[in-house]
């Protein structure tokens, strides 16, 4: 029982702290964000396995959180509202060459962060050349160019 | 279910609801602030506010513990008997066997001579060098589970002393 009660908090908490810290804090990995994942996980590690080693609290604290992932992308796909809450909404940043300042501000993002993601994808020179960008989902950067 | 429109772009952006989790969001940092600065002062356990010490009723021992404990966390119980408290060379200090079930001892320092397991108690015996002079006796536990719990500690015909701990889980 400890398990399965242990993984789903940890599981709730993790998706809670994650979607506070906003949808930019993980999303490109510098070398630095990958030692803090490390750090992170090593931390809720122990919490997780409360000095059970055993081969069956390692199954079923995978086992819950596989299904605890599985269940809520069956009601992701269900319902738009929990899918927002859940993994957040994409939003239009550039539009026609215009920067959203107090968008990007809020979600901590740069005009630099625009233009590398520009360059790098399209070979865009310019903002002005950028018919959308969206600040995605996943804390990326997609652009459109004009 | 149509997917929004902006300008020839299809997607599902939702101004009202990116408003609302950005003020949700924070939100979420004060009270992360909040929390790390309890932490800070041992709110959670480990800090000045978290330590406490209790004397007795008539004065003859006090125990220094931690109200506010974590599980598995190291933890110590620490008895000062205070000068003429003990009469001859030998200090019987028991603790309650309900509270000793939730905790595992570590080390004890000093290391006592003897255990007595009674019914309801445990007796440590613990030799001492000079009768008359104030010792501490340090437990070294580990707190087990979670919730509140209540401690008893006495020595030979003084006490019980009782004390209430919340372990967090």
């Amino acid at each position: 029982m400890g398990s399965v009660v242990r993984a789903l908090v940890t599981y709730a908490f993790l998706l809670l702290v994650f979607r506070i810290s906003g949808k930019r804090s993980l999303a490109e990995i510098t070398t630095f964000d990958a030692v803090l994942l490390l750090i992170i996980s090593e931390a809720i590690q122990q919490a997780l396995i409360d000095g059970d080693e055993s081969m069956t609290n390692a199954f079923l604290i995978v086992s819950t959180l596989l299904a605890l992932n599985v269940l809520i992308s069956v009601i992701t796909t269900r319902s738009r509202k929990v899918d927002k809450l859940v993994n957040d909404a994409p939003l239009v940043i550039v539009e026609d060459g215009q920067l959203f300042r107090d968008r990007m501000t809020k979600s901590r993002v740069t005009e630099d962060d625009v233009l590398e993601r520009a360059r790098e994808l399209q070979g865009v020179e310019r903002i002005d050349q950028i018919k959308y960008a969206v600040l995605e989902r996943s804390g990326g950067i997609t652009v459109v160019p004009k | 279910m149509a997917i929004e429109r902006v300008g020839d772009l299809e997607v599902a952006q939702d101004l009202e609801f990116q408003r609302r989790s950005w003020r949700l969001q924070r939100i979420g940092w004060a009270v992360t602030c909040f929390v790390l600065l309890a932490a800070l002062v041992g709110v959670f356990g480990q800090g000045p506010v978290s330590r406490m010490t209790a004397s007795s009723e008539d004065g003859s021992f006090q125990v220094t513990y931690s109200r506010l404990g974590r599980h598995r966390a190291p933890d110590s119980l620490e008895i000062h008997l205070q000068p003429g408290t003990i009469q001859g060379d030998k200090a019987r200090v028991w603790l309650d066997r309900e509270y000793l079930q939730g905790v595992t001892i570590e080390t004890m320092f000093p290391e006592p001579e003897s255990v007595e397991a009674g019914p309801d108690r445990i007796t440590y015996v613990f030799e001492l060098a000079q009768s008359g002079k104030p010792t501490t006796l340090t437990f070294e536990l580990l707190s087990e589970g979670m919730g509140w719990r209540e401690g008893r500690v006495g020595i030979e015909n003084s006490g019980p002393l009782r004390f209430s701990q919340f372990i967090y889980p």
